[in-house]
């Protein structure tokens, strides 16, 4: 039978949060049988999470009387094409043509947007339903717009890519003429929303689309976080505990203040719970120019207080991880009768794979260039700056730097 | 100190240090930004530029000894049409796109040393350059397109 999977806390944190209690991996998986048209909607932990999920095509989108489509990306780019792919997905359901859509990348406002947090591998889970519905909706209300333009009913009128067409008589609509009615119009409530029948979809499992910034990409021209430019702007370099969960006992930033270049030198204090989802801490350098502030970091003095994964041992660890995963496991899923397939196969393989820790690279990443009241409210409130002074630019890698 | 260096066929006098990273220079005195920085000790291979046609890491380049002109990837093609760049668009490589001004300087500098690359040449010519999102697959064939023009 197929299922709709909700899986619960499989964010890549909370995976690490299993392995280190040494108990094994605890996913809550739960398979829901689909006994229901697609259309109606399941389950899928999204409204667990902190503001849940918006619908609303007002919100996510905008029509130009020239016709082109702006869309709003609310989740932030990880590589894995999220900024493009939920887009595509109010695009096809709302018959627009892709080559006439352009993304527009929401700032952190959680309640406006829905919840932005983008780890876990489930934006697309979580979100396609809700953009699915707006994209439909605003298509809906495109129709409704035609019709009573052309004092026809509904049911007489269909978008199909870009335009509404009058099937009796052929007389067509651009979405840019009919940009100005839908601005205001109600949107149609949920159990009015029907969404595309899978023949019909245009982009959803075509394979068709390129990711919106591979031509900025392959020339250079992409935005990443910290290719924000500012007129009299200042770079700024961290030193960071060496063992993680460490913190600065004392240090001496004489020499470093000497570099040219260099500024000013701020301690940030480690937060506890030390690492998670709190900054790190270090010494920050503050200087003219990136080089410089390396340079400036290079020289000062830190004594750290390694804290208590000063002790921690890698060869104790991964002794420790073999001799857990040798242990019987607990079942979580049985499907095809594994053991059986094994006792009768004619030849069984048996290995064991080995991988070291792993820095989770933060690589910068495009951020639009505007102001994130949100977010600056609360890195203010966690970084001591004054919130009306604080302006961040969301990074690469960094799933929940929009939060 | 005022250093003269050439980027992307304009001349530039700059006022820092010798020993300065080409890198830093590019990207926060010139101001282009399409050149990333990575890991700042040529491990990864995203702040890839040419000097002179060759491929170097520009974080460990000393603007000081740079005598050749630079060429970034702003400056590879003026329409952006590198037969790399028409390479990597047809096999839409990249993902998040980071390294990917990397990639494409060194597989660029790399065909222009050898036109008809195989396999294992390739592999060898990219694999000092990483990709966190996991394109070579992807970055393997586009090179290999570039090279036969497909």
């Amino acid at each position: 039978m197929p299922t709709h999977a909700l899986i619960q806390n499989v964010s890549r944190r909370g995976f690490l949060k299993g392995v280190g209690s040494a108990a094994g991996l605890v996913v809550a998986i739960q398979f829901l049988p689909i006994s229901r048209a697609f259309a109606e909607t399941y389950a899928t932990g999204a409204d667990q999470m902190p503001h849940g999920t918006v619908n609303d095509p007002h919100i996510f989108v905008t029509i130009d009387p020239s016709g082109t489509v702006t869309i709003v990306t609310h989740r932030s780019e990880m590589g894995t094409g999220i900024r493009t792919s939920l887009p595509m997905v109010v695009a096809d359901e709302m018959e627009a043509d892709w080559s006439r859509v352009r993304l527009t990348q929401a700032p952190a406002d959680e309640p406006r947007y829905g919840n932005q947090d983008t780890d876990g591998s489930r934006s697309m889970r979580h979100f396609i339903q809700p953009m699915r519905q707006c994209g439909a909706a605003m298509r809906q209300m495109l129709e409704q717009a035609a019709a009573k333009q052309w004092n026809v009913p509904a049911s007489e009128v269909q978008a199909v890519n870009h335009e509404v067409v009058h099937k009796g008589t052929g007389r067509k609509a651009g979405y840019g003429d009919l940009a100005q009615a839908v601005a205001d119009m109600p949107v149609p409530p949920l159990d009015k929303i029907t969404l595309k029948k899978d023949a019909d979809l245009r982009y959803m499992g075509k394979g068709n689309v390129q990711i919106y910034d591979l031509d900025d990409i392959i020339t250079g021209k992409a935005h990443y976080g910290f290719d924000t430019r500012l007129p009299g702007m200042k770079y700024a370099v961290v030193a960071r505990p060496p063992v993680v969960g460490g913190k600065v006992k004392s240090f001496d930033s004489s020499e470093a203040m000497k570099v040219p270049g260099v500024e000013k030198i701020i301690e940030i204090p480690t937060q506890d719970p030390r690492v998670k989802f709190t900054p790190l801490g270090g010494i920050a350098v503050v200087a003219s120019n990136t080089y410089a502030a390396i340079k400036g970091r290079e020289a000062l003095k830190i004594q750290w207080e390694d804290g208590p994964n000063g002790s921690y041992d890698s060869a104790a660890y991964r002794a420790e991880m073999e001799k857990t995963a040798r242990q019987k496991a607990k079942i979580v899923r049985n499907e095809g009768e594994p053991d059986k397939a094994f006792a009768s196969a004619d030849k069984r393989i048996t290995a064991e794979y080995y991988v070291p820790h792993l820095a989770c690279l933060r690589w910068s990443r495009r951020s639009p260039r505007r102001w994130f009241p949100a977010i600056a409210a609360r890195s203010g409130r966690r970084f001591n700056i004054p919130t009306a002074r604080a302006r961040i630019w969301p990074s690469c890698w960094t799933c929940r730097s929009t939060r | 100190m005022t250093v003269t260096l050439t980027v992307n066929g304009q001349r530039h006098q700059v006022d820092v240090p010798p020993d300065t990273p080409l890198l830093w220079v590019i990207r926060d005195v010139i101001g282009l930004t399409g050149t990333k920085f990575g890991c700042g000790i040529a491990a990864c291979g995203a702040c890839t530029v040419h000097v002179g046609g060759e491929a170097v890491r520009a974080c460990v380049t000393a603007v000081g000894d740079v005598t050749d002109p630079v060429t970034t990837i702003e400056g590879l093609d003026p329409q952006g049409r590198h037969p790399v760049q028409q390479a990597w668009r047809n096999a839409n490589v990249p993902q998040c796109g980071y390294c990917q001004a990397g990639q494409i300087m060194q597989a660029a500098a790399f065909l222009a040393s050898n036109r008809n690359p195989s396999d294992r040449e390739i592999s060898e010519a990219m694999s000092g350059n990483i990709c966190r999102c996991g394109c070579y697959q992807r970055i393997h064939a586009a090179v290999k397109a570039a090279s036969t023009g497909a």
